[in-house]
């Protein structure tokens, strides 16, 4: 099983372009919260909370998972659209399990990714002159990492199951993508007709199983589980109904 | 239960889709040991039939086992030691050949990682198995498909045009191999291609499919007897060659070719080729060249699909290969 998880991994990162586009975005990002940092430190007479800390670089956390986005649309995809996938059916496993290995590879790799994001937002909100006499509380730390964690784990199956349901590299990413950036701005706009519609559109629901929002938790968890539910029921009962 | 030595069972197997059925009610036995080839035109079924042999599509109707066990109900157990290319080798163009190998090789389990270079050496990338698969020309491709087959240590290899873009050397290289895999460790080939004259020199037993039928099932031996043998004569003389085959016994038909030779149609042994030798020199004809005639495998498949098509009377089937039911 790790055998196979360190292969699926290996995967993902063969595929250089867009692995190396996440990885740059990301720790350019953590580069640019460094910055954005001092700057806000030089400007402002009191230093910023930790909490504040953890928020900004929640907040950038945006960015990278566009490229995750993208990233596991593309690995949904790949095998069936560059027919890999038959000759790991002839391994003889089933094919709900190739793809939830597949899958498993994605996200252990995207998680990988994040994490000198969130040691560098942790050791900003301990360290740096912005978290300053007012450091993270353990609350403050525990809600970050399971943002970090809970966005980059949701977007990974949702996109990958989109990738896997298309079967198209380009498809996939699209419809991921439209998922992602559409579900904002829809989300907006239904908001203003029915709040409640809006909680359980993807992009809010798992953004308040993290406790940052007003917004009721338990609809949130139960709508994000009814979600990957959907996007990964639809992607493995397609794998596992079809011919190759 | 399976048939006793038997590798491959199809039993009344049928694929339809939609309105057409790409295979049609196959019964189909391939011995453990042996080089079987399963021939057709495009379209005739071939490659469907290999996809529900490996699990990749089931079937309509009727059942396969694969060395013993239905692929259908249990796949691990029957694809455990089975080895493929279907269609095309497809691979992760940018990895290196090796990266690929081992991809697969965490997927098999049992040690397959370990038989890596062995398998690169043995299909002659050794010193290019570092190279990414993007680098690869078609042949590489090729045998790179083929060390992946082989990883798990196959009992049976199912081989979908596995000789396409394989240079003439690698062809023989091929051929080789293949009669090394049967002949030494025993494994079993199932192979299609459309390069008829190959596997005519490898296989010991051949199925021919049309319209998703199998219309001659049997060993290659006794396909290729069945077809027309005789003793091709070039000669100075052709009325004489006329006056003196006619006398010796068994001769049925004698006739002009296409690249001018006289064909007597007799069996073709030593010892009626000697007589007719000296009966024509002493006649007083010119013999040139005197040689063995026998129906090639494709000259007997275009026959055989040429009659099941409408252009002539349907051949008889040669025996069945041991194992097959009656």
């Amino acid at each position: 099983m790790i055998a196979i998880i360190r292969q699926e991994v290996r995967k993902v990162t063969g595929r250089r372009g867009s692995f190396w586009s996440a990885v740059g975005i990301t720790l350019a990002l953590v580069l640019t919260a460094y910055v954005v940092s001092i700057i806000v430190y030089q400007v402002q007479d009191d230093a910023t909370s930790g909490e504040e800390a953890l928020f900004l670089y929640s907040t950038l956390l945006f960015v990278p998972l566009v490229v995750f986005v993208l990233v596991a649309s593309q690995a949904g995809a790949w095998d069936f659209a560059n027919g890999t996938f038959r000759y790991m059916v002839v391994t003889g496993r089933s094919k709900p399990q190739l793809l939830a290995l597949t899958a498993l590879g994605v996200i252990v790799t995207s998680l990988a990714v994040t994490a000198p994001y969130c040691i560098a937002g942790l050791v900003q909100a301990y360290t740096f002159p912005l978290a300053g006499s007012d450091p993270a509380s353990a609350k403050d730390v525990a809600q970050f990492l399971w943002f970090a964690f809970a966005q980059v784990t949701f977007w990974s199956i949702v996109a990958f199951s989109v990738g896997a349901l298309m079967r198209s590299s380009g498809a996939g990413i699209a419809v991921a993508m439209v998922l992602y950036f559409g579900g904002f701005t829809f989300g907006g706009l239904l908001g203003a007709w029915s709040d409640t519609l809006r909680q359980i559109l993807p992009n809010f629901a798992i953004t308040t199983t993290t406790g940052i929002t007003d917004d009721p938790l338990g609809l949130g968890i139960v709508a994000s589980a009814a979600w990957l539910v959907l996007f990964a029921g639809a992607a493995l009962l397609r794998t596992a109904r079809s011919e190759y | 239960m399976s048939e006793a030595g038997a590798v491959i069972e199809a039993r009344d197997l049928t694929k339809t889709f939609g309105a057409r059925r790409a295979v049609n009610n196959v019964n189909l036995t391939v011995p453990r040991g042996v080089c079987f080839g399963f021939l057709g035109p495009n379209g005739a079924g071939k490659t469907t039939m290999m996809r529900m042999l490996l699990g990749l599509a089931s079937p309509s109707a009727g059942s396969v086992l694969v060395r013993g066990y239905d692929v259908t109900k249990s796949p691990r157990a029957a694809l455990e030691r089975v080895g493929a290319i279907v269609e095309e080798p497809r691979f992760y163009p940018y990895l290196s050949g090796r990266a690929n190998l081992e991809v697969w090789a965490a997927y098999l389990g049992n040690a397959a990682e370990a038989r890596i270079d062995g398998l690169l050496e043995r299909v002659g990338l050794g010193e290019r198995g570092g190279d990414h698969v993007r680098k690869y020309s078609q042949g590489m491709r090729q045998r790179l498909g083929l060390a992946r087959a082989l990883m798990n240590d196959p009992e049976l290899l199912v081989l979908d045009e596995p000789t396409n873009g394989l240079d003439v050397e690698a062809m023989q290289e091929f051929r080789l191999m293949v009669r090394e895999m049967v002949e030494r460790e025993g494994r079993t080939i199932f192979i299609s291609s459309h390069q008829l004259h190959e596997l005519e020199r490898i296989c010991d037993y051949v199925a021919i499919v049309n319209q998703g039928t199998v219309i001659i099932e049997g060993s290659m031996k006794s396909l290729i007897a069945e077809g027309e043998r005789g003793v091709a004569v070039d000669c100075d003389d052709e009325d004489g060659l006329r006056r003196v085959a006619s006398s010796f016994t068994g001769v049925r038909a004698i006739r002009k070719t296409g690249d001018g030779l006289l064909f007597v149609e007799v069996p073709p042994t030593r010892e009626t080729m000697i007589a007719l030798n000296r009966a024509l020199v002493e006649a007083g004809v010119g013999v040139a060249q005197l040689s063995r005639s026998e129906e090639s495998l494709e000259e007997r498949y275009m026959a055989i699909t040429g009659a099941v098509n409408g252009d002539g009377a349907a051949p008889a089937p040669p025996p069945p290969p041991p194992g097959a039911p009656s």
